[in-house]
């Protein structure tokens, strides 16, 4: 399996802004506007755009015509610091457990009004009954090649920390790339915050995490620090009930897990009682089962037993039916016993939490 | 040469004190003319800019309020009033006064904010050239020639029906919502 995932459809993207426009819709007119033409149009009006106003007026005086001119008046436009991340999978990126290179991508967008700069920031330890990566790396879209590239000419790492600049509506790619730890069941998920922090608003505030307290609400006014000497002011995407400068997304683990329950059911000694000793039998049971999704191919299961076991030939059943002892070269499938390795080997095909579990039982003598 | 140069100084002396006499009638008959007629300080015109804000009043019903607008971002609502007064002593004539306003850059103006006691209202779409009733304008969109919406106005122009007598004043305005 490549380590690298196919971007999400189209579609699925397509659906996800519509849900952005919906959320939006509620807070504001404006941001409504910014987001109706396309998956991101122009916010308005360029901070620091001073708007000028003159009316004139013309009259006669006994028949003499005159005209006036009134004063200007001039209202400077301020800058919204307002940004949108949007991950662009719908749903959580299915990954196996382990996986070295499991891929994120998030769209953010500066639908502010003026050039700001934006710290990217990745919280991946906000699970709770999940899993965290063993480690995340980001990466930046930079040769225009859709999806994530890594080498020369590829997409450029992105440090955290750093702050990457944004013209007005502009847009960026960030990858996040994480390492999958060992162990994990299927359909254990792992959540990941990706946050764009605007540099004006984190400068005064010193904060980037909106679970803080005193991080700025929206109408917060930072007084010249907008564009062109204009005021900047904490923009709606920033709003406590519907954040839109962060999004969540992350991993569910697919992989099937497979498990062997190994138990001695029964001991026979040769006095009719359950002692363990040279010469009683022992009776085997491994139950395989799968659990979670997905399904695992030409699985075998084998057993080594130890030299202080001996094997009973013809004892070996595979869910209740009698399964020949020949093994593979010798006998009619690959099933059965190998005396030379003393090694059980049974073959169980295609597994999958829909097969149910299979039962294997056989017997051997204690030397 | 002496006495030809005495005569030289004397006659540009005589020229130079004919100019000044003309300056002087000149600047008489000014004044004279000043005060004969209104000058046209004596009529002002002033606009105004607020910011317009929807708060929550009594019975959580929506209150319209105006403030200053100091801080203005894309999606506000501008509230522009023009006032004029007559500070002179004449009349200006009935029917004489017509005000119009571009509508200021980076924004849209917002239908049926237009107001003004007393005067007719109409509005442009071709930057002032011409004038009509929102019915009556049209705008052409995707070569299809359609009755102009408020988005598509560039001016306003009141025209008042009364005189405005000595010591009056009044005024118009209009909204706008900020591109």
């Amino acid at each position: 399996m490549s380590p690298f995932r196919a971007k999400p459809a189209l579609s699925s993207v397509t659906s996800l802004w519509a849900g952005v426009r919906r959320t939006l819709s509620l807070w504001s007119l404006g941001l409504v506007l910014c987001l109706s033409g396309g998956p991101v149009a122009a916010r308005g009006t360029i901070a620091g755009t001073v708007i000028p106003n003159t009316a004139d007026m013309h009259f006669t005086v006994d028949g003499a015509q005159r005209s006036i001119r009134s004063n200007t008046t001039t209202t400077r436009v301020d800058e919204i610091l307002d940004v949108v991340v949007v991950a662009e999978q719908a749903e959580p990126v299915t990954t196996d457990s382990p996986m070295t290179e499991a891929i994120l991508s998030f769209l953010i967008t500066n639908v502010g009004n003026g050039d700001e700069a934006y710290a990217i920031r990745l919280q991946s330890n906000i699970n709770e009954g999940g899993f965290d990566p063993v480690s995340t790396t980001l990466y930046l879209e930079q040769n225009g090649v859709p999806g994530l590239q890594v080498g020369a000419g590829g997409d450029l790492p992105y440090i955290e920390g750093g702050t990457l600049p944004f013209s007005a509506n502009a847009q960026h790619s960030i990858y996040v790339v994480a390492e999958i730890p060992a162990g994990i069941t299927s359909n254990a998920l792992s959540q990941l915050r990706l946050r764009a922090v605007s540099a004006t608003l984190f400068s005064e505030t010193g904060l980037h995490d909106p679970d803080l307290p005193g991080f700025p609400l929206p109408g917060t006014a930072f007084p010249l620090l907008g564009d062109n000497g204009s005021t900047a002011v904490v923009g709606l995407s920033h709003s406590p009930a519907e954040p839109v400068f962060f999004a969540l997304s992350g991993f569910r683990i697919d992989a099937p897990i497979v498990t062997i329950d190994k138990s001695a059911i029964a001991v026979r000694a040769l006095d009719g009682s359950a002692a363990v000793r040279p010469g009683s039998v022992v009776d085997y049971q491994l139950q395989v089962v799968v659990l979670g999704n997905g399904a695992v191919e030409r699985a075998t299961l084998t057993d080594l037993l130890p030299p202080e076991l001996a094997f009973i030939a013809g004892s070996l059943r595979i869910n209740g039916s009698i399964e020949d002892d020949d093994f593979e070269p010798i006998g009619l499938d690959a099933g059965g016993f190998n005396q030379n390795q003393g090694l059980l080997q049974v073959p169980l095909g295609l597994l999958g939490s829909s097969t149910g579990s299979h039962v294997i039982t056989f017997s051997a003598t204690i030397r | 040469m002496l006495q030809n140069g005495k005569d030289v100084a004397g006659r540009a002396l005589l020229a130079m004190v004919a100019r000044l006499k003309t300056t002087s009638v000149v600047l008489a008959l000014l004044i004279i003319a000043g005060f004969s007629t209104p000058v046209l300080a004596q009529v002002e015109l002033k606009t105004t800019v607020s910011k317009v804000v929807i708060e929550t009043g009594e019975d959580d019903k929506p209150v319209r309020r105006l403030i200053e607008a100091s801080n203005v971002v894309p999606g506000d609502t501008l509230q522009y009033v023009i006032s004029f007064s007559n500070k002179g002593t004449d009349v200006v004539d009935a029917g004489s006064i017509v005000i119009t306003n571009p509508l200021p850059p980076d924004t849209v103006y917002l239908d049926g904010t237009a107001q003004g006691s007393g005067t007719d209202i109409s509005f442009s779409v071709d930057s002032g050239t011409t004038f009509g009733q929102p019915a009556d304008l049209k705008v052409m969109k995707d070569e299809v020639q359609t009755v102009a919406q408020a988005a598509d106005y560039t001016t306003i122009r009141w025209a008042f029906k009364q005189a405005l007598e000595a010591g009056k004043t009044g005024d118009v305005m209009f909204s706008v919502r900020l591109k």
